[in-house]
């Protein structure tokens, strides 16, 4: 019985000493080794990454694509051009579509602030209220 | 001219109450008190932040003809509870009902109390309704509510003396 107590013993003193001896071991020592693994080339200096790259970027605003003389502007392009970009498709009609979906979001925008100026005033609906059919 | 009665006895009760019992707590709007036309009926709603009284007439309502007074908590920051904000706020808001075309542009109004506020006038057609209504909406800035007074019926001729308060009443 008491061999058996003494094995289990030194079973878990080993295990105890085996965690310490791994942990012990200093990052800078560890680091090179697990670089030189990978085979990943190091990091570039800070200098060499532009400014935006990682930088938040403000929600429900548009994204900054760069100085105007970079942009490609649709009406730029010949008609070879416009066509790839419209994927071959036949845009006769499109313009009309276009503008039928701009008039409706102005028209929902005017409503939208017509129903939040109603809030602001403490209104609901005035639309129905008062009227006698 | 009976709607010209109700409206000016709103204005003048709503201007001792808010000398008399100070600002209302929030969310609780204060109690509309005011005379009532003779043999006008009305039906009142109340809610969390605004109680509004309809009024018509028992019979016989041809023009279609209604007062409506709200008195309402406004949703406004201390620096826009002003007449010229509201003003705009109000000729905002109409773009809210259905085929709204403005007849007046938003004027200043000043009760004989001091009261400060701003009125216009637009044509609309509510909501299933075949016909085109006129509205004359006047809106009073009273302590940290707004009072609200609509005069709403289906032919504009009867409508313009219900809102010559400060003229007849001076």
């Amino acid at each position: 019985m008491r061999i058996w107590l003494l094995a289990g013993l030194c079973v878990a003193m080993g295990i105890v000493w085996a965690a310490r001896a791994h942990g012990d071991v200093p990052a800078e020592e560890q680091l090179p080794h697990e670089a030189v693994e990978s085979g990943l080339e190091p990091a570039p200096p800070s200098a060499a990454i532009p400014s935006h790259v990682g930088a938040a970027h403000e929600p429900n605003t548009p994204y900054d694509p760069g100085p105007e003389s970079a942009l490609w502007r649709y009406a730029d392009l010949n008609d070879d051009e416009k066509a790839l970009v419209d994927r071959n498709k036949n845009t006769d009609g499109w313009q009309g579509v276009h503008d039928s979906y701009g008039a409706a979001v102005r028209e929902q925008a005017q409503r939208a602030a017509a129903l939040a100026a109603e809030h602001q005033l403490g209104l609901e609906d005035s639309g129905t209220v008062g009227v006698v059919p | 001219m009976r709607a010209l009665l109700l409206v000016a006895l709103l204005v003048d009760v709503s201007a001792c109450n808010a000398a008399e019992d100070g600002p209302t707590a929030p969310g609780k709007p204060g109690k509309l008190v005011y005379d009532t036309p003779d043999e006008w009926t009305s039906h009142e709603t109340t809610t969390r932040e605004s109680v509004t009284t309809v009024w018509t007439p028992p019979t016989k309502n041809d023009a279609k003809e209604s007062i409506t007074v709200v008195r309402a908590r406004a949703h406004l920051r201390p620096t826009d509870f002003n007449e010229a904000f509201v003003a705009q706020l109000l000729v905002d808001a109409q773009q809210a009902l259905p085929g709204a075309t403005l007849t007046t542009r938003a004027s200043k109004i000043t009760t004989p109390d001091g009261l400060e506020g701003a009125q216009l006038e637009v044509d609309f057609t509510p909501r299933d309704q075949p016909k085109r209504y006129h509205r004359i909406h006047a809106v009073l800035l009273d302590g940290e509510d707004l009072v609200h007074v609509l005069y709403t019926s289906a032919t504009a001729s009867s409508s313009r003396e219900a809102f010559t308060v400060r003229e007849q009443f001076p």
